[in-house]
C-alpha cells in the first residue's frame, strides 16, 4: 500500500504543481520593468536600450563616451545601425533584457546586460542568455557607456 | 508474450515521462520567473505565458498516459506471485531504471554545473565580457524535475532490492549504470583538474591581469563547477559501491563476485597508471629542454615552474584514483572464498601495469631509434630548425624511461609468479590474453612498418621517392620496426614456453625435485584398482610402432604398465 500511496503522492504533487503556476501567473502577470537611480550607470544603460531598441540611433548616440563619439560621429552611426537593427525586436515578447547591478571603480564602472531569448517551435522551447559586460566612464556628472556597441553586440568602427 | 508486453509498457512510460518531465520543467521554470528569480527585466518580456501554455500541454497530455502505463507496470509487481516475481526480476525492468537513473543523472549534472558557475562568477567576480550564460530559472527547475524522476526511480529500485535476491540481467544493467557513472563523473573531475589548473596558471602567468579575459573568467569557475559537482557525485557513487561491497547479504556478495566490477577496477589502474607516465613525462619534459638548451620558444607561459608542476597537479588525482582502485582489487581478491581469486587478483594487477608501462616505453623507445637513425643515415627532419631534435628527445626520453621502469618492475613480478607457481601461471587465461595482446600488437605494427619500408624501399628503386626526406620516414619505420619486432618475438617466445608447460605440467616433490606428470590431468578420484586389459597397437604404414609404444608408456599413470606380448615387461 505504501507504493500505492507513493505513486498517487507523486500524481497529486504535479497536479498541485500546475494548479499553482497558473495561479501565480494569472495573478502576478508580468514582471515589471526594472527602474534604476537617475544617473545610475544601469539607468544609462536602459536608456540607450529603449532608444536602440525603438530605432532612435541618435538618442542611443549620445548615450556614448566623447571618446567613442570622437570616433564614431552621429551621421556615421546609423548608417551601420540600420543594417544591423531590426526595430523593437527587443520587445517583440520573445526576449528580456536584464541589467545587472553595476560594479563601480572611481570614474568609471562595468555593467553587465543579459538578453534572455526564448525559441518556440512547435513543442520544442529553447531559452538562451547571452551577458555582454558595458565598460561605463562618468564624464560630466552623467554616467557614458566607453565601447561602441550596436544593440548589445561590441562594434569596432571602420578607420 | 510477456515479453512484448513489458517492452511496450516500459517504452511508453519512458516516452511519456520524457514528455512530462519537459512540461514539469518549463513550468517550474516559469513559476520561478514569475515569482522574479532573475529580477526584473529592463526591457521585453511576454513569453511567459506562451510557456506556460506549452508547459500546461505537456503535463496535461503526458501525465495521464504515463500514470496509466506506470500503473499497469506497478500492478504487474504486486500479489507476490511467479508473474510478479518475474517482473521484479525482469532484466527490461532493470534496463529501464538504469537508463532513467542515467540520463536524469546526467540532466541533473549539467544544470547543477550551470548554476554553480554562474554563482563563483558572481562570488569570485570572474563575469566573462561577453559570452552565454546559464539560464537560472531552467538550471534550477531542471535539478528539481530530474532529482525527483531520479530519487522516484531509486525508490522503485530499492523496494525491488528489499523483497529478495535477484540475479543475471536485473542486477547487471545497475551495475553498469553505478560504475559507468563513476567513470564519467571521474574522467569529468581529472579534466577540470587540468581546466583550472592550466588556465590559473596562464592568469599568473600573465601577472593575475584583471580584466576582460574571458577564457580564464569562463574557465575558471567553470571547471570549479564541474570539478564540486562531478566530485560530489563520483563521491556519492563510490561511497555507495564501498558499502555494498562490504554487505554481508546476498547483495554484497554479488557484487564481490562480479566481474564488472574487477574490469572497473582494472580500467581505473590502467587509465590511472598512463595518466601518471603522461603527466610525468611531460613534466620531465620540461626539465629536459632547460637542459638541452632548447626552451625558447617551447615552454608554455609561465616557463619551466609552470611547465613541471602543473602536470603533477594534473595527474594526482589519476594517480590517487589508480592507487585506490588497486587497493581494493588486491583486498577484494584477496578476501574472496573461492579458490584461486587473490591469484587472479594479483596477475590482473601485474599485467595491466606491465602492458601500460610497455606501451609507453616500446613506443617511445621506437621514436628515440627513429631519432638516431635519422641522425645517422641523414634524414632532413630537423633541417629547418635546430631545436627540434632536442624537443623530440625531451619529449620521448621520460617517457621510454618511465615506462620501461614500471614495465620492468612489473614484468619481474609476472617472472617470479610463473617461476613460483609455472602450472597455474601457464594456464592462467589472464596471462594468455594479455601475452597475446602485446604479441598482436607487436606483430601488427611490425608488419605495417615493414610494408612502409619496402613501399619507400621500391619506390626509391624506380626513381618514384628520394632525398633526405625519404630518409626521414624509413628511420621512423625502423626504428618501429626493431622495436615492435623485437617485442612481439620475446612475447611470443614467452607463449611458446607457456603452451609447452601446459602440455607437460611441472610439479616439485617434498624434496623440492621436480617430477614429471603425465600431460592427461590426474583424475580427482582414483582409478579402480588393479585388472588387466589385453590392447592391439596398430600403427598405419610409415608409422614407428616402436616410438608409438614408447609414447604411450609415458602417458601411463604411476602403476600402469603397458606390457608387449613379444617382449619381458619395461616399467
Amino acid at each position: 500500500m505504501s507504493g500505492q500511496r507513493g505513486f498517487l503522492a507523486v500524481v497529486a504533487g504535479i497536479v498541485a504543481l500546475l494548479i499553482l503556476t497558473v495561479g501565480v501567473v494569472l495573478v502576478q502577470g508580468d514582471r515589471p520593468l526594472a527602474s534604476f537611480g537617475p544617473g545610475s550607470p544601469e539607468a544609462a544603460v536602459q536608456a540607450y536600450l529603449v532608444a536602440w531598441d525603438a530605432g532612435d540611433d541618435r538618442a542611443a548616440w549620445t548615450a556614448f563616451s566623447a571618446r567613442v563619439k570622437a570616433a564614431t560621429p552621429v551621421d556615421a552611426y546609423p548608417e551601420q545601425a540600420q543594417l544591423l537593427r531590426t526595430k523593437g525586436f527587443m520587445t517583440d515578447g520573445s526576449r528580456q533584457v536584464f541589467v545587472s547591478p553595476a560594479k563601480l571603480s572611481g570614474e568609471s564602472a562595468t555593467v553587465p546586460v543579459t538578453v534572455e531569448t526564448t525559441a518556440v517551435s512547435g513543442m520544442n522551447v529553447n531559452r538562451y542568455r547571452q551577458t555582454t559586460t558595458f565598460p561605463m566612464v562618468r564624464e560630466e556628472g552623467a554616467w557614458k557607456i566607453d565601447q561602441l556597441l550596436m544593440g548589445t553586440e561590441f562594434w569596432y568602427a571602420d578607420k | 508474450m510477456l515479453t512484448i508486453r513489458r517492452l511496450y509498457l516500459y517504452a511508453m512510460s519512458g516516452v511519456m515521462l520524457v514528455v512530462l518531465a519537459s512540461g514539469l520543467r518549463l513550468l517550474l521554470s516559469v513559476l520561478l520567473d514569475t515569482l522574479g528569480l532573475a529580477g526584473d527585466p529592463a526591457l521585453g518580456g511576454g513569453s511567459t505565458r506562451e510557456t506556460l501554455s506549452l508547459a500546461g500541454a505537456l503535463v496535461g497530455v503526458g501525465l495521464p498516459v504515463w500514470a496509466i502505463h506506470w500503473w499497469l507496470v506497478r500492478r504487474a509487481t504486486l500479489g507476490g506471485d511467479a508473474e510478479a516475481e518475474a517482473e521484479r526480476a525482469s532484466p527490461i525492468r532493470a534496463a529501464y531504471v538504469s537508463i532513467v537513473l542515467a540520463v536524469t543523472l546526467a540532466f541533473m549534472a549539467t544544470a547543477a554545473i550551470d548554476v554553480v558557475r554562474s554563482i563563483l562568477q558572481e562570488v569570485l567576480d570572474l563575469r566573462p565580457a561577453y559570452g552565454s550564460i546559464g539560464d537560472p530559472a531552467g538550471s534550477i527547475a531542471t535539478i528539481l524535475i530530474c532529482g525527483a524522476a531520479w530519487g522516484f526511480h531509486a525508490w522503485v529500485r530499492r523496494v525491488d532490492l528489499l523483497a529478495g535476491p535477484l540475479s543475471g540481467g536485473a542486477v547487471l544493467w545497475p551495475r553498469l549504470y553505478l560504475y559507468v557513472a563513476q567513470l564519467i563523473t571521474l574522467v569529468a573531475m581529472t579534466g577540470a583538474v587540468s581546466g583550472f589548473t592550466n588556465a590559473l596558471a596562464d592568469r599568473i602567468a600573465a601577472g593575475g591581469v584583471a580584466g576582460f579575459d574571458d577564457y580564464a573568467n569562463y574557465t575558471i569557475p567553470s571547471a570549479l563547477a564541474v570539478l564540486a559537482v562531478a566530485g560530489a557525485l563520483f563521491l556519492a557513487h563510490a561511497v555507495y559501491t564501498l558499502r555494498l561491497v562490504a554487505e554481508p547479504g546476498w547483495r554484497g556478495e554479488s557484487e564481490r563476485r562480479s566481474h564488472m566490477r574487477v574490469g572497473y577496477l582494472v580500467i581505473l589502474i590502467g587509465a590511472g597508471l598512463s595518466a601518471t607516465i603522461g603527466g610525468l613525462g611531460e613534466s620531465l619534459r620540461g626539465l629536459l629542454l632547460v637542459l638541452l638548451g632548447a626552451a625558447d620558444g617551447s615552454l608554455p607561459p609561465g616557463g619551466i615552474a609552470r611547465a613541471t608542476i602543473v602536470p603533477l597537479v594534473v595527474l594526482a588525482p589519476w594517480l590517487g584514483a589508480a592507487v585506490h582502485a588497486r587497493y581494493q582489487l588486491l583486498r577484494e581478491a584477496g578476501r574472496a572464498p573461492a579458490p584461486g581469486r587473490a591469484a587472479a587478483g594479483t596477475r590482473l594487477d601485474q599485467h595491466v601495469r606491465s602492458l601500460v608501462g610497455l606501451g609507453y616505453g616500446a613506443v617511445a623507445l621506437a621514436w628515440l631509434l627513429g631519432i638516431a637513425l635519422d641522425a645517422l643515415i641523414g634524414g632532413d627532419r630537423y633541417a629547418l630548425g635546430s631545436g627540434g631534435r632536442a624537443f623530440d628527445l625531451a619529449s620521448f626520453l621520460p617517457n621510454a624511461i618511465l615506462g620501461l621502469a614500471v614495465w620492468a618492475l612489473a614484468w619481474a613480478r609476472v617472472t617470479a609468479s610463473r617461476v613460483a607457481n609455472p602450472d597455474a601461471e601457464a594456464s592462467s587465461g589472464i596471462r594468455r590474453a594479455a601475452l597475446l595482446a602485446v604479441l598482436g600488437a607487436g606483430l601488427a605494427a611490425s608488419v605495417g612498418s615493414a610494408a612502409f619500408i619496402l613501399y619507400r624501399v621500391f619506390g626509391s628503386a624506380l626513381g618514384v621517392v628520394g632525398g633526405p626526406g625519404v630518409a626521414s620516414e624509413l628511420a621512423s619505420a625502423m626504428g618501429i620496426l626493431v622495436v615492435a619486432a623485437a617485442v612481439a618475438l620475446y612475447h611470443g617466445l614467452v607463449v611458446r614456453e607457456d603452451v609447452r608447460a601446459r602440455a607437460h605440467p611441472t610439479d616439485t616433490t617434498a624434496a623440492g625435485i621436480p617430477v614429471d606428470l603425465p600431460s592427461r590431468a590426474v583424475p580427482a578420484t582414483p582409478p579402480p584398482a588393479g585388472g588387466e586389459r589385453p590392447l592391439v597397437l596398430h600403427a598405419d604404414p610409415g608409422v614407428d610402432l616402436d616410438a608409438a609404444l614408447a609414447a604411450a608408456r609415458a602417458a601411463l599413470p604411476p602403476g600402469a604398465h603397458l606390457v608387449d606380448a613379444r617382449q619381458p615387461p619395461t616399467q
